[in-house]
């Protein structure tokens, strides 16, 4: 039963995204049967190399009188991270129906943010097409959730997107390092798209992308000859169902791989998220691999 | 093929035009489908053209299709060929045997009958023929070997002549009729004198293949060729029969000639015939009693054809025939004149009774050959009523109008419409003379025209429509007018034989214009003494009188049916003998019948010449011309628009399971 209610139709009937991020979270969270309590306690968490720089105050002297070395104990509850959310507002992402990729999008940023806020961790948003649309620095405030939120609930579509421009300016915006999670359709070339989003982890933030497709865009069906006309440029290209059925899938299958073996290689996760795709499943692939990670 | 109604087409072609262009109009449209990005598609028009040009063909042609046959089942189509002569294999395989007079020699009918019989083709379909001067068709179109032999066994010998052209017209409305191929076996003994004047009259229609199979022989033969005898006497012992022996391909010979009369030899002589010619027997002098005699002339010795060695003539042995003569006027010119003029003659047998017309009344006119009627006048309306009753029966009247004719509005029984006598004036014209005289009516064949004859009084009247004006006057008038009345016929001459009116009974022409007046109206002329199988005798003139006729053939049975009895014109005369006729009006006539002599020659026709015969239903170019150029029948067309129906309903049945499968992938 709980899994109907994460169903991306049956969230597209709920108003008001807080609801949509706490009904995602929760339900989610419910279903884990596991203690949420990340970052709250003073649990151990690891040990890590001292570098120079580092705070002294947090080296435990006692391994190193039985070492000579020198370890930083950390603890979850100091785990606490800057949350950056990147959504693509390209005129591409309203393509889809029930919900249509910006919808399905929203649904994933309010979870992911209000999951962060749940975590006491601060949580920002940048909204973007060739433009820096909207930028709410991360934040742990009281009030700052419902921000984010109002936002992502108020984003439209733009225009064409460049990946090269505006990631240029979020170097200047994401100053801390943190995890920078990037949610997209990502239709560029896989190599340019990576080489934009590179300079991100050279900050050391975590890099995550998110690729939200639409099952259409993923095994389009068409019953005859037609015409596709793209909702960015506008141009348009006869295809039969044939072709669809073939060489458009293997290409689009060669994409996905490319891009998920790229951003692999460049230390980042990527997860696939057609927008047929229930969000807790999505989530629970993300949170086991950060588990993984931490 | 063809089409009973071609403009359907032009309208199937006009409907078929509305799938076309609703296809074409379809082919333009093409809804886009947005799509994210075109990042990673590719063009592929070509295929998409193809794809869709593929399927809507499809159903743009069996939409096509529907339209056109629904057009061509309007146009109503047929085929002008028969079905059966798209079947070439179906051949009807023709036995005929000739069973003409010829095939009486020895057993020559017995080997045609033999050859026949191995003729008969195993299993397929034949039909017997025989072939005279006529075709027979002896059996059905069957497969059934003991029906074909049997046919071939019925055949037995006739008294016909043999023509092969009217086997061949035979053979060529049977092709046509049956649509068929022919295969013909002929078995005949190929006498020459049966092939036609042209070799066109004998081309088979193409593709009949013919065999002729020839089992006659070239032998020598006598026969009686022709008979003079005369026709109807009071004294035989003035007759003189003359007889013609001729030897065909028969070398000279001494033959003894018999005459017979009612079986009775009462002549007999023996003439030297030469080698390839003719000998002439003459016999004086005949006995026998009153009425119709059985005459025959007979060569005593046997040859290749006994049967021609007979020849068969009548004579009637009969007292002179009244003429009756009624004359109101009682003038002793007008009959002194008639009896001068038909008693003069040697051939005739006429003797004329005077009689006034309440005389005539009391009369059996039926016993009179015809009657005369001079200047009638109002006396003989008492009798008209009879006298057209007689004529109508089949007597002959012959009218000679003088002034008291002429006072009467009609001429009497004639009817006739009468414009008053008239006279020639003492002036310039003194007299009237004869014009546009035709020579070939019988009373006039001799008379040179009636030249120098001077009419002064003649009776102007108006010729009726049917009448045949046989002499005018000068002035147009008729002179000469024959109707036919019923069975009989009237004769109106315009002026009398008193040599008052005109100067006639004095002229040269007289006698011969009352003789053969008189054997006309008496029908002696038309009397023949014999005549040949396949001819023709006329039962009757009138043929919209009921009158029976009862004829009895030469074996003493009757040759008329009871419907034929009342109802037909003519008999065909079969065979050779004596007829005995009755006819309505209660006169006797006993007809000879012979064989045609061209029968006696057994020369048979070259081998080459029936070889040409064979391979003229070949199929050569000149042949075939030929033939197409004979009265061929129209064959029946045989229409076939169901089949464009069915086919129709067939493919509106595609139509539709088709297009709702492309209604059920859009939706």
């Amino acid at each position: 039963m709980q899994q109907n209610f994460l169903d991306p139709q049956v969230l597209a009937a709920i108003s008001g995204l807080d609801l949509v991020a706490k009904t995602v979270v929760q339900g989610f969270v419910n279903g884990l049967h596991r203690s949420p309590n990340f970052g709250f306690s003073q649990e151990f968490a690891e040990y890590q190399m001292y570098s120079p720089g580092d705070d002294l105050r947090h080296v435990d002297w006692n391994v190193f009188a039985r070492t000579e070395r020198m370890y930083l104990k950390r603890f979850k509850g100091e785990t606490n991270t800057k949350v950056t959310v990147l959504l693509d507002l390209s005129k591409s992402m309203s393509f889809g129906k029930s919900p249509n990729k910006l919808n399905y999008s929203r649904y994933l940023v309010s979870s992911l943010v209000y999951l962060a806020v749940q975590q006491r961790d601060s949580a920002g948003l940048i909204l973007f097409d060739d433009e820096v649309r909207q930028f709410i620095p991360p934040s742990s405030r009281v009030g700052h959730l419902q921000k984010v939120l109002h936002a992502v609930e108020k984003a439209e579509v733009g225009q064409h997107t460049n990946f090269a421009k505006p990631f240029q300016k979020f170097l200047e915006y994401i100053r801390q390092r943190g995890l920078v999670i990037v949610v997209s359709d990502f239709y560029a070339d896989p190599e340019t798209v990576i080489q934009t989003i590179a300079p991100l982890r050279w900050k050391k933030n975590e890099v995550v992308l998110f690729h939200i497709l639409d099952r259409q865009e993923l095994e389009p069906t068409i019953t005859g000859p037609s015409t596709m006309i793209d909702l960015e440029s506008g141009d348009a290209v006869e295809v039969t169902p044939e072709y669809l059925k073939t060489e458009y899938r293997t290409k689009i299958n060669n994409h996905i791989e490319e891009l998920r073996s790229k951003a692999q290689g460049a230390g980042m996760d990527y997860f696939l998220m057609p927008t047929d795709k229930p969000l807790d499943a999505g989530l629970r692939e993300y949170l086991a691999a950060r588990k993984g990670r931490m | 093929m063809g089409l009973l109604s071609p403009w359907w087409l032009l309208a199937g072609a006009v409907g078929a035009a509305l799938p076309v262009w609703l296809h074409l109009l379809q082919q333009h449209k093409q809804d886009p489908v947005q799509f994210a990005s075109t990042m990673l598609l590719e063009r592929r028009t070509e295929s998409t053209t193809y794809q869709r040009k593929l399927k809507y063909k499809l159903l743009m042609l069996l939409r096509l299709l529907l339209l056109l046959l629904i057009a061509f089942a309007f146009a109503q189509p047929f085929l002008s060929k028969p079905p059966a002569i798209l079947n070439a294999g179906n051949t009807l395989n023709l036995i005929v045997v000739d069973n003409s007079f010829s095939m009486r020699e020895g057993d020559r009918l017995t080997v045609a009958k033999t050859e026949a019989n191995s003729a008969l083709p195993m299993g397929a379909t034949a039909q017997v023929w025989s072939m005279g001067s006529h075709v027979s068709f002896l059996s059905p179109v069957s497969k059934d070997r003991a029906e074909l032999t049997g046919a071939i066994n019925s055949i037995g010998p006739t008294d016909e002549k043999s023509s092969f052209a009217e086997l061949a017209r035979a053979l060529r409305d049977a092709s046509r009729s049956n649509g068929r191929p022919l295969k013909i076996t002929f078995i005949t003994d190929a006498q020459k004198t049966a092939m036609p004047p042209s070799f066109n009259d004998l081309v088979l229609e193409t593709g009949s293949e013919m065999k002729i199979v020839d089992v006659g022989r070239k032998l020598p033969n006598y026969a009686i060729e022709t008979v003079n005898a005369p026709k109807t006497l009071a004294d035989l012992t003035k007759a003189k029969v003359n007889a013609t022996v001729a030897a065909f391909n028969a070398p000279a010979a001494k033959k003894t000639v018999v005459l017979k009369l009612n079986g009775k030899t009462v002549g007999s002589k023996t003439v030297e015939v030469p080698e390839n010619g003719r000998a002439t027997v003459e016999f004086t002098g005949l006995e026998g009693p009153y009425g119709w005699l059985k005459g025959e002339v007979e060569i005593q010795d046997t040859d290749a054809l006994v049967d021609d060695n007979r020849f068969y003539f009548t004579v009637e042995k009969a007292d002179p025939r009244k003429v009756l003569l009624i004359d109101e006027q009682r003038s002793t010119r007008a009959s002194l004149y008639l009896k001068a003029a038909l008693e003069s003659s040697a051939q005739s047998f006429f003797s004329v009774e005077e009689m006034s017309a309440a005389a005539a009344a009391t009369a059996n006119l039926s016993n009179y050959a015809f009657v005369v009627l001079n200047d009638p006048g109002v006396n003989i309306k008492g009798i008209e009523g009879t006298l057209r009753k007689y004529v109508e029966a089949g007597g002959a009247i012959w009218i000679a109008a003088g002034t008291q004719t002429g006072a009467m509005p009609t001429v009497p029984v004639a009817g006739f419409e009468s414009n008053g006598s008239k006279l020639a004036s003492r002036g310039t014209q003194r007299y009237f003379a004869p014009a546009n005289v035709d020579p070939t009516f019988p009373s006039l064949r001799r008379t040179g025209r009636l030249e120098g004859v001077r009419f002064f009084q003649y009776v102007s009247m108006k010729a009726p429509e049917g009448s045949v004006v046989a002499a005018k006057l000068e002035d147009g008038s008729p002179l000469l007018i024959e109707k036919k009345m019923g069975e009989g016929k009237v004769l109106v001459f315009a002026s009398t034989f008193d040599n008052v009116s005109n100067d006639l009974p004095v002229k040269p022409g007289f006698v011969p214009f009352v003789e053969q007046t008189a054997d006309y109206l008496g029908r002696v002329e038309d009397r023949t003494n014999s005549y040949l199988v396949d001819s023709y005798l006329e039962l009757r003139s009138d043929q919209k009188r009921a009158s029976s006729v009862e004829v009895i053939g030469p074996k003493g049975d009757r040759a008329l049916s009871l419907k034929e009895a009342a109802s037909a014109n003519t008999l065909r005369l079969v065979e050779t003998g004596f007829y005995d006729v009755r006819r309505e009006n209660g006169r006797q006539e006993l007809i000879a019948v012979n064989v045609d002599r061209r029968e006696s020659s057994l020369d048979p026709v070259t081998r080459e010449n029936l070889k040409l015969w064979e391979d003229s239903g070949k199929g050569s170019a000149a042949n075939a011309g030929s033939a197409s150029g004979l009265d061929t029948p129209a064959p029946e067309p045989q229409g076939f628009w169901w089949w464009a129906a069915m086919l129709a309903f067939v493919t509106l049945l595609a139509e539709s399971f088709l297009s709702a499968r492309y209604l059920q992938v859009k939706a």
